[in-house]
């Protein structure tokens, strides 16, 4: 039952942020999809069919992709682990652990990051149309991004939870 | 029930809380007074388990906030002077919410929050989001939280913030009611005449110090009497 509230109460918050993060992310990736690709045609002797894409194309665009789950990773935690309260915690008095307020704020960045990780999915599709990759390309920027949403996340967890917004700190500066 | 010795607390500008000893027996409400800064908030925290003292020991049914948070935060329902709040949630969610974070099963926190709802006069607001209710309201909801799993003490840090004289009237109710299950209670005000109201001895901290502790019941003849009052104080145990 825990679990579950803490799941619903540390995903709820996050509807809108997830929509704009997931948008510039699929933005991020197209552009730099298409400026590789742009340069490669430029650079092309006039006549030269614009496809297959250059490999570059893909690998530039899932590479900004990851270097973007990185950066906004920490603060995707931070915002999982502070919760959806306004003003002081007020679970910091309730019986409740410490590694499950982490666990869930952790799980509940990462299923975030997950859902913007997807968002460019359309443009990864048009790059294999185009022949810019195979699908046996896939596996290791699968495994690097799939290591950056689980990983950036904790930086941000941690930093939250040693600094949480606790009631203590109301009452002391009161 | 409720057993401070030799309580100190160090924060960046000396010691916020020195020498403060104090008892609070089982069916007792222990008035909190003093000025700005004194401590009151500091010590209700430390109570309940938010803040570890730096000196003395604080034991809350026989449990020690240092070695056993989790068990005293099980024993007390405490209302902070800030109130913290999910903007999207509605009143009767949070009420919910806050009965399941005490291990209540799903029939009960249901039941929990309706019961809730009806003492504390939120059945018209149960609907409403909670950042569209009024601080009023707000405030009965954070009473209300405190409430919920019938802890063993009560710490209340202003409770009486924001409350209209209905909800002043519901507050002294479930004070009484708590007192006479056998519970007791600490409680931080600055209105001394709803304090004497409230309690049964009042500790004055000035400085991180208690400089006394007094009999409530001069204060509470000499307080002025509001209607309301008046019409409960018949039922007064004390």
């Amino acid at each position: 039952m825990k679990t579950r509230l803490w799941w619903t109460y540390a995903m709820g918050w996050q509807d809108g942020a997830a929509a704009t993060l997931a948008a510039v992310h699929a933005i991020v990736v197209t552009w730099v999809a298409w400026y590789v690709a742009e340069a490669a045609w430029i650079s092309a002797p006039v006549g030269v069919s614009p496809t297959p894409l250059a490999p570059a194309a893909f690998h530039g665009a899932w590479i900004a992709g990851g270097l973007y789950l990185l950066a906004i990773g920490p603060a995707v935690g931070f915002r999982a682990a502070r919760g959806p309260w306004f003003g002081a915690d007020p679970t910091a008095s309730l019986p409740l652990g410490g590694a499950g307020r982490t666990l869930t704020a952790w799980g509940a960045a990462a299923a975030l990051l997950s859902v913007v990780a997807l968002a460019p999915l359309p443009t990864y599709l048009a790059l294999l149309e185009m022949g810019a990759f195979a699908a046996s390309d896939v596996v290791r920027p699968l495994l690097l991004q799939a290591g950056a949403i689980l990983a950036a996340p904790i930086v941000g967890v941690g930093i939250a939870l040693r600094r949480s917004r606790s009631l203590v700190g109301e009452a002391v500066y009161a | 029930m409720v057993e401070l010795q030799e309580v100190g607390f160090r924060s960046a500008g000396g010691w916020a809380l020195r020498d403060v000893s104090f008892r609070v027996s089982a069916g007792e409400v222990f008035g909190l007074a003093g000025p700005n800064g004194g401590g009151k908030s500091l010590l209700l925290a430390i109570c309940a388990a938010l803040a570890a003292p730096h000196a003395g020991t604080v034991r809350i049914g026989g449990e020690d906030v240092r070695s056993s948070p989790a068990a005293v935060r099980r024993l007390v329902g405490y209302v902070p002077e800030v109130i913290g709040l999910h903007p999207r949630m509605t009143v009767r969610e949070d009420l919910a919410f806050f009965a399941a974070a005490h291990g209540l099963s799903r029939q009960a926190c249901r039941e929990a929050a309706g019961d809730a709802l009806e003492r504390w006069g939120l059945g018209m607001a149960a609907g409403d989001a909670m950042r569209n209710v009024s601080r009023g309201i707000l405030q009965r909801v954070s009473l209300a939280r405190a409430w919920l799993h019938r802890p063993r003490v009560l710490l209340l840090d202003a409770p009486e913030t924001g409350l209209d004289a209905e909800g002043r009237e519901i507050l002294r109710q479930e004070i009484r009611r708590h007192m006479e299950r056998g519970g007791s209670a600490l409680v931080a005000s600055h209105e001394r005449a709803e304090l004497a109201r409230w309690s049964h001895r009042i500790g004055f901290l000035a400085a991180g110090q208690l400089r006394e502790v007094v009999d409530a019941r001069p204060l509470r003849a000499a307080a002025p009497e509001e209607p309301a009052v008046a019409a409960v104080g018949g039922r007064e145990s004390s």
